[in-house]
């Protein structure tokens, strides 16, 4: 895979050349929010472990999330059904393995050390976070499958903090000051191929790889409807959560929604949503 | 705007026969449908889905009786529900095409959009861009078809708790699930994911399912699920339902039972599709059920409005829908009707399947004072016996006498093709005799008409049933 022109010519050329190589080579690593994985271990250290308030850290984190899936699939707990969403883990793992696996991920998962772009990366879980609570609610409103719909939301943008995360550490190896805006628009330029080749590549479903892949041309996917349901909830996440929220006509004019057959009526109750979003956003991000 | 002479809503199997039969008859007919495709609930979330998957989990079922002890077939664990309906993307394509052509062919226009009914004559189309053009109708026809009804106390979040219009949205087979309600929907699902080895348990306030069916006929149904490792669960009465927020659906009954499920199916009667369509704006009611009221030729209060299909009540099947449009359609446009079909089959795509036409040996109890019903059971038959059939039953219910055919009712795999035999029986008004004096393929299922018939003969000589 390699990067757009535009990324590589505004990075430092040897920090460029170690991304692709990184990329390349697949060794690029999701860690994990620090506050989380402490919150998580705190969670599985009590006597009486509160597994629903467990669950729901786990379902609203995208990098929790996608570890929980990763290991969940795992040769470690070889699960009889190939798990394809984090409600099918929650089911068929039972108890001891849920607070099992989540602190193995807390406790053996590298932690975000992203100094400087801390309120980018919290920013980037929250628009997850937002994403995944609306695609869950346009599944409901056009019966498409409400758990794929809430994880594709969760890990449509999960290449953005990788990057982020690979970004600052190779200036850092490089003893380079990263310039701000080249690692944000870096970080954003190939964030969907590095997502679908990630998820890809620790085996969670092909349907997922595809909607990260084509979130933002929706249009190419093969399943046309899945990216789209994606690409809308991104859409409004961004109007919802955004510190300069992108306008409303942006969205009443999306083409999800000829795709998705959402009328004026249905956007209006998705609009309804947004002050829902923002406090369970707020809530736990 | 745009002047027709029918303005057809909704373009289900109802909605499409009033508009080709209108078009036919030199009409000028508009269809407006809010879904992308024309073909409504009936092909995109009900009878054409559910059939699919049904044929796939037959088919699975079939083979693994008929193979014996030479193949083993079992269920993958990791089987993905959408993996059993690979065909069905294409079986959709190929009904909305057929669909599309035909109202093409017959010069019929079609709008997408959502209706509502602005004045009398008069329908305003909703577009998703925001327009919202309008119809000026001499005739209307509502056909916007039913959607499940949601009852109080039951949170569907088509996540954890499903209705009919999503259950097919589930990406893998859950491990159990729990179906409320004993009518057509509820038997269809239960026994069709029973079959795919998910653990079934049916929940509901009768003691039987199919309560309108010929009790011979259910208790085949009800031991077919039970030796899937399903159950009915049957003069329950349900308190609460709830996702307990991580991994089970707990029912909770009013004895207070608990039935935990990983997921569970709501199929608790379909309602009325008349959301947004403001018939109250030309003059129209609901009924206390929240229907259209109609007369036998489907029109309704207001003269040049009808209501066909689902919205109307029952029987609430496909085949009639069709009917009642078509009859609309001719009653609107001044032509010729033919006489209303009398005998309308029934028939259920459980598995096994059943089906029914004319009376029931209860129904011909109560009005002829007594009947003779002829047995064939399908392990009795040789094509049962080479196709490992043997769960099947067809009964003739005759009169007292046992000369006249007064119904039939099948259960067993081909039941829904093989009760359109009986039917035509019935409408020419054939004597039991003429099953035994014509001759039958060999070996076929339909043999069991013959064999039935002889056990209708051989009973004569015995004082008939009271």
């Amino acid at each position: 895979m390699a990067l757009g022109d535009t990324t590589v010519a505004t990075l430092p050329e040897k920090v460029a050349v170690m991304l692709r190589e990184r990329i390349d080579q697949g060794t690029l690593e999701l860690p994990v929010l620090p506050e989380v994985a402490a919150q998580v271990v705190a969670a599985t250290g009590r006597e009486e472990c509160d597994l629903r308030a467990l669950a729901d850290l786990v379902r609203r984190d995208q990098a929790m999330a996608t570890h929980f899936l990763r290991v969940a699939n795992s040769a470690l707990y070889l699960p009889k059904t190939k798990i394809v969403s984090l409600q099918q883990a929650l089911s068929r793992l039972g108890t001891s393995a849920i607070r099992e696996i989540a602190l193995l991920i807390s406790v053996k998962t590298r932690t975000f050390q992203v100094r400087g772009y801390e309120r980018q990366l919290k920013e980037q879980f929250r628009h997850s976070l937002g994403a995944a609570l609306f695609a869950q609610e346009i599944a409901r409103m056009r019966r498409h499958n409400v758990e794929e719909a809430f994880l594709s939301g969760l890990l449509h943008d999960v290449g953005r903090p990788v990057l982020l995360q690979a970004l600052v550490d190779l200036h850092k190896a490089s003893g380079l000051s990263p310039e701000s805006e080249a690692v944000e628009a870096a970080a954003s330029a190939d964030h969907a191929p590095v997502g679908a080749a990630l998820v890809t590549k620790w085996a969670l479903p092909t349907s997922l790889a595809e909607t990260i892949r084509f979130h933002h041309t929706p249009d190419r996917a093969s399943d046309i409807k899945g990216s789209m349901m994606a690409a809308l909830a991104d859409e409004l996440a961004h109007h919802t959560l955004d510190a300069e929220p992108r306008e409303e006509a942006l969205l009443r004019a999306h083409p999800a929604l000829d795709t998705l057959n959402l009328y004026p009526a249905d956007v209006d109750k998705l609009l309804d949503l947004r002050q829902r979003v923002v406090d369970m956003v707020a809530s736990i991000a | 705007m745009s002047a027709y002479d029918l303005v057809v809503i909704g373009s289900g199997p109802a909605g499409q026969k009033a508009a080709i039969q209108a078009a036919k008859g030199g009409a000028t007919v508009l269809v407006v449908e809010c879904e992308p495709h024309v073909g409504g609930a009936c092909v995109h979330h009900g009878t054409v889905p559910s059939k699919a998957l049904r044929e796939t989990a037959l088919s699975l079922n079939s083979f693994q009786r008929r193979s014996g002890a030479v193949f083993e077939v079992n269920v993958r664990d990791d089987l993905q529900v959408s993996s059993l309906m690979l065909r069905l993307d294409a079986v959709i394509r190929a009904h909305e095409r057929y669909i599309s052509d035909q109202l093409r062919r017959n010069g019929v226009d079609v709008w997408r959009g959502r209706a509502r009914l602005v004045a009398p004559m008069s329908v305003e189309v909703a577009e998703i861009g925001g327009a919202r053009p309008r119809a000026e109708a001499k005739n209307i026809v509502i056909a916007t078809g039913s959607i499940p009804r949601t009852p109080p106390g039951i949170p569907i979040d088509h996540e954890h708790i499903l209705d009919s219009d999503s259950i097919l949205s589930m990406r893998y087979l859950p491990a159990s699930l729990a179906v409320l309600g004993a009518g057509v929907i509820a038997s269809e699902y239960a026994s069709i994911f029973a079959a795919l080895g998910v653990k079934v348990v049916m929940i509901d306030q009768s003691s039987k399912p199919l309560g309108f069916f010929d009790p011979e006929l259910t208790t085949r149904f009800v031991k077919y699920l039970e030796s899937c490792g399903g159950r009915f669960r049957g003069e329950s009465r349900i308190a609460k339902v709830e996702w307990d927020g991580l991994s089970e659906v707990v029912t909770e009954l009013a004895t207070g039972e608990t039935v935990r499920t990983e997921k569970l199916l709501c199929a608790l009667g379909r309602v009325a599709n008349l959301e947004g369509l403001d018939i109250e704006a030309i003059g129209l009611s609901r009924t206390g059920r929240g229907l259209i009221e109609v007369d036998a030729h489907c029109q309704t209060a207001v003269p040049h409005v009808y209501a066909v299909g689902d919205v109307i009540g029952p029987p609430s099947l496909a085949a009639t829908a069709m009917e009642q449009g078509r009859r609309a359609a001719r009653h609107a446009f001044g032509l010729p009707l033919p006489s209303a079909a009398e005998m309308i089959p029934l028939g259920i795509y459980t598995i096994p399947e059943m089906a029914s036409v004319g009376l029931s040996e209860q129904e011909a109890i109560a009005a002829n004072g007594g009947a003779i019903v002829g047995r064939a059971r399908f392990e009795e038959l040789a094509r049962g016996q080479i196709a490992a059939i043997e769960d099947g039953l067809l009964k003739l219910v005759t009169d007292p006498a046992g000369r006249r055919l007064l119904g039939v009712q099948i259960v067993g795999e081909g039941a829904t093709e093989l009760v359109h035999v009986g039917q035509m029986a019935l409408l020419a008004q054939l004597e039991v005799e003429s099953f035994v004096d014509n001759i039958f393929n060999f070996p076929t299922l339909a043999e069991a008409y013959r064999v039935a018939a002889l056990d209708v003969v051989r009973q004569r000589r015995e004082p008939a049933r009271v």
